[in-house]
């Protein structure tokens, strides 16, 4: 248990500086949102997006943070927070939905860079690049948990 | 596979949420246990025949265990 509350600590300080690098994010964006005219607003949609998914982040990441610093101060909550998060049964369902997920998501790309190849050889090559990195990843962790057990 | 915690768990007057803290695992886990959807690790089946003070055969049946 000792073990798992300086896990906890440590995650504190990564989530605050996750966090706060968020918020930078978000403010720069803001405030070159700010300075664009009519012209460039057509161009910002990426910039937008880019901002809402760090605001999600922040907003993750300060949850995380709350939790953390409650289950340090009561011991019984970090007991209940424990348990939930080292659950083998939920571990083993975490575990065989991701496998699961990650072939899924393999066909899908593989298939959408097929379909793409014959409308747009940008889109073709960037799926192809996604799909490949997937599956050597993918080779890569299979490799190396089998060393590791 | 078979179980007998639901059967030794109401024996000991217990609820699933307090066994499921006794043995450190979440309340669905054990909801599976008794309802034979889920099988316990080896750790998992030590802590719990501990826990009722009997042996691991008298808590899991393991008649069904597929010989290869």
């Amino acid at each position: 248990m000792e073990d798992y509350r300086n896990k906890l600590k440590r995650g504190i300080i990564f989530e605050s500086i996750f966090a706060a690098v968020s918020v930078a994010v978000i403010v720069l964006s803001y405030m070159r949102a700010s300075t664009m005219d009519a012209s460039e607003h057509a161009g910002s949609f990426f910039q937008g997006f880019q901002a809402g998914m760090f605001t999600v982040w922040a907003g993750v990441m300060l949850y995380g943070i709350f939790v953390s610093a409650k289950a340090l101060r009561n011991r019984e909550y970090l007991r209940k927070l424990y348990i939930k998060e080292h659950d083998e049964r939920t571990l083993e369902i975490y575990t065989k939905g991701q496998a699961k997920a990650y072939r899924l998501c393999l066909i899908a790309f593989m298939t959408a860079s097929i379909i793409a190849g014959y409308y747009n050889t940008t889109v073709f090559c960037t799926l192809m690049i996604v799909t490949a990195f997937s599956a050597v990843c993918g080779g890569m962790m299979k490799i190396i948990m089998s060393r590791s057990l | 596979m078979k179980t007998r915690i639901q059967e030794l768990r109401k024996m000991h007057k217990l609820s699933q949420e307090e066994l499921a803290i006794a043995v450190g695992v979440t309340r669905q886990t054990i909801i599976s246990l008794e309802r034979e959807k889920y099988t316990a690790s080896l750790v998992l089946a030590y802590k719990i025949a501990r826990f009722f003070g009997v042996k691991i055969e008298e808590v899991f049946d393991f008649s069904d265990v597929e010989e290869i």
